[in-house]
């Protein structure tokens, strides 16, 4: 009788080898979340211009979970006239330009919606942000919402009402400005309310 | 529920007897082991010799050497008490280095320089009242960051309440730290502070103050 | 397990027992050298090193982050901050003037110091080494800054400006520094070390600027 060869005797092992290297690893990837999953939007609802489309996220507050819907069309991405909010003139530096992205939302005028992030991308993936404030542009602190009727803001802090005042309007149009490097072409538009969930929009 | 008590039941009459001698000796050795590393740390440490202080003589803080030079009462102290009525402040001057070879912030600085047990000195909790500004003699500006190598002549401040006299001798509490691994990250950093230098000091007046 | 030592001759048997103390006492001394090797070579060190990009005064240094250029450098024992506030120094006053230009999205390099030759570093801080990024800066977009910085006259000579992104430098580790020799001497140290003229010490400003 032959001794059972290397592989028959070591076939349990062999068999809970790749269970042990998947379990090793997940174990080991909890970190993928906090430093990957949730530092940007990566779960993205897509659109086209023009198109109405339907994002549904959630957002917590001292509250807990606040799950929201909102409706968005981007309507236009153009070369901006003004900051979006403000009086004061836009003066872009030399070799800038200021893009002004339109979009329309709706969303009940209860639903908390100012703490949202913009961000445009070029064809190659380099994101531009909106910025209130830079040393080029003051401007709105929020993009997503009309500054003279914000709606009402997360309950974030113990002692401040999150009621921001004027009811916002069922539906609602905002022009927030972007500012890119001369001859960059808007190829995509982000939004999101909190990663990791966001709305990708293309800009064709 | 009953079938679940049973089997509970059931455990409960066999399992101790089996895991008594085990349990005992894991206990024991628990025991022998915190005995021979010298016993649990004493939650209240006994207070670690403290100094008297000397004005004029430098003393190692850890992140800083600190010379204590006078305290005075200042009426005034640009931005500091201007035009305030309800506080005057308690300077002291002193000079001060960083020891290490990176910049220390002036946070930390002081928080190692307090007064102790003044009347008007508003405290947080008890004990010595740490400075609430340290400003540059030279400029009158705020020093957020001491560079190592420079040595620095400063005023640390104190608001006192004017309701409250103007103390003639204070008690001066200095704090050391040490340079150790933090259990949370494993950097270094300078942790433990404790008081090394305390003493009275002389408190000048700003009329008395003419040289 | 049983099975298998039934299988095995009964010579086998005899050899057995030598043989895996044998292979313990080797597996015990390989652990105990690689451990050993790990004590006594700067294992952790190098190979949490951040990568230093080294370059001087007028180059473009890249960086995973982005481009990191010092267009000029000048000293005094004065500065006047941004807010027009003077700070005087009992050393040297190093201001210098360099522009970032940020890489694929929005960043802002937090970390700005000098070290010196024997490898001191003196940071920024807010109010009395005032250094203000004017917050992220939109890739493309050049961004002129500047950094004020003091120091004991005796670190100029052959000083560099590090900038890299993350305020604690436990976090640079195998992160990209821009490292830039400042070109400076003992002389620059003495000359301004007897200066009152006061330097100023611009804010933040997008765009080129005034480009000779």
């Amino acid at each position: 009788m032959t001794p059972p060869g290397w592989w028959r005797r070591n076939r349990w092992g062999l068999v809970a080898l790749p269970v042990t290297i998947v379990a090793a690893l997940a174990a080991s990837s909890y970190r993928v979340e906090t430093y990957w999953w949730m530092e940007k939007p990566r779960d993205l609802v897509h659109a086209e211009r023009g198109e109405w489309v339907t994002f549904s996220a959630s957002q917590y507050d001292r509250g807990g979970d606040r799950p929201f819907t909102v409706r968005v069309r981007l309507d236009d991405v153009r070369a901006a006239e003004a900051p979006f909010g403000e009086d004061d003139p836009l003066e872009p530096p030399a070799g800038v330009q200021a893009v002004a992205v339109d979009l329309t939302l709706s969303a009940a005028p209860d639903v908390p919606l100012s703490s949202c992030n913009l961000v445009v991308r070029d064809a190659s993936g380099t994101e531009y942000a909106y910025q209130s404030t830079s040393p080029s542009i003051s401007q709105a602190t929020s993009p997503c919402v009309p500054p003279d009727a914000r709606g009402p803001d997360l309950d974030l802090f113990e002692g401040i009402d999150p009621d921001t005042g004027p009811r916002r309007p069922d539906e609602w149009t905002v022009s927030p400005v972007v500012l890119l490097p001369d001859g960059v072409e808007v190829a995509e538009v982000v939004l999101s309310w909190g990663p990791p969930d966001g709305l990708l929009i293309s800009a064709d | 529920m009953t079938e679940s008590g049973g089997r509970l039941r059931r455990l409960g009459s066999r399992a101790p007897r089996q895991h008594l001698p085990l349990a005992g000796s894991a206990a024991g050795a628990i025991v022998l082991a915190v005995l021979v590393a010298g016993g649990f740390d004493p939650m209240e440490k006994p207070a670690a010799e403290v100094e008297p202080l000397a004005v004029g003589e430098s003393v190692d803080l850890g992140p800083f050497v600190v010379t204590a030079d006078r305290l005075r009462v200042v009426d005034e102290l640009p931005g500091v008490s201007e035009g305030d009525d309800g506080t005057r402040v308690l300077a002291l001057v002193a000079t001060v280095t960083a020891t290490g070879t990176t910049t220390q912030y002036g946070a930390m600085l002081s928080e190692s320089v307090a007064l102790d047990g003044v009347p008007g000195v508003p405290a947080d909790g008890d004990g010595p009242v740490p400075a609430d500004a340290v400003y540059v003699m030279a400029d009158g500006t705020r020093l957020d960051a001491v560079q190592p190598g420079l040595e620095y002549e400063v005023a640390l401040v104190w608001e006192q309440d004017v309701r409250a006299d103007a103390p003639s001798e204070a008690r001066l509490v200095l704090v050391g730290r040490t340079l150790r691994e933090s259990s949370i990250d494993r950097s270094m950093e300078w942790l433990d502070p404790a008081p090394v230098v305390a003493g009275d000091l002389e408190v000048t007046a700003p009329a008395e103050e003419e040289s | 397990m049983g099975g298998r030592r039934v299988a095995h001759p009964a010579s086998g048997r005899r050899t057995g027992l030598p043989r895996q103390a044998a292979f313990a006492v080797l597996l015990v001394a390989a652990l105990a050298t690689g451990r050993a090797v790990e004590g006594l070579m700067p294992v952790d060190d190098e190979t949490e090193a951040p990568f230093e990009r080294t370059g001087g005064v007028g180059d473009r240094v890249e960086t995973r982050w982005g481009d990191v250029e010092v267009t000029s450098v000048a000293g005094s024992t004065r500065i006047e901050d941004p807010h027009g506030t003077i700070h005087v120094t009992g050393g040297v006053y190093v201001v210098v003037d360099w522009t970032y230009t940020a890489a694929g999205e929005p960043q802002v390099p937090t970390y700005v110091a000098i070290r010196d030759a024997e490898g001191r570093e003196f940071r920024t801080s807010v109010e009395r080494n005032p250094y203000s990024s004017g917050g992220a800066a939109q890739p493309g977009i050049p961004r002129r800054v500047s950094a004020a910085i003091e120091l004991p006259a005796d670190a100029v000579d052959g000083a560099r400006l590090i900038v890299t992104l993350q305020p604690n430098p436990e976090d640079h580790r195998r992160d990209d520094i821009a490292v830039i020799d400042l070109g400076l001497t003992g002389d620059d140290a003495g000359a301004w070390a007897a200066s009152d003229e006061p330097v100023e010490v611009a804010g933040a400003a997008d765009g080129p600027g005034d480009a000779p």
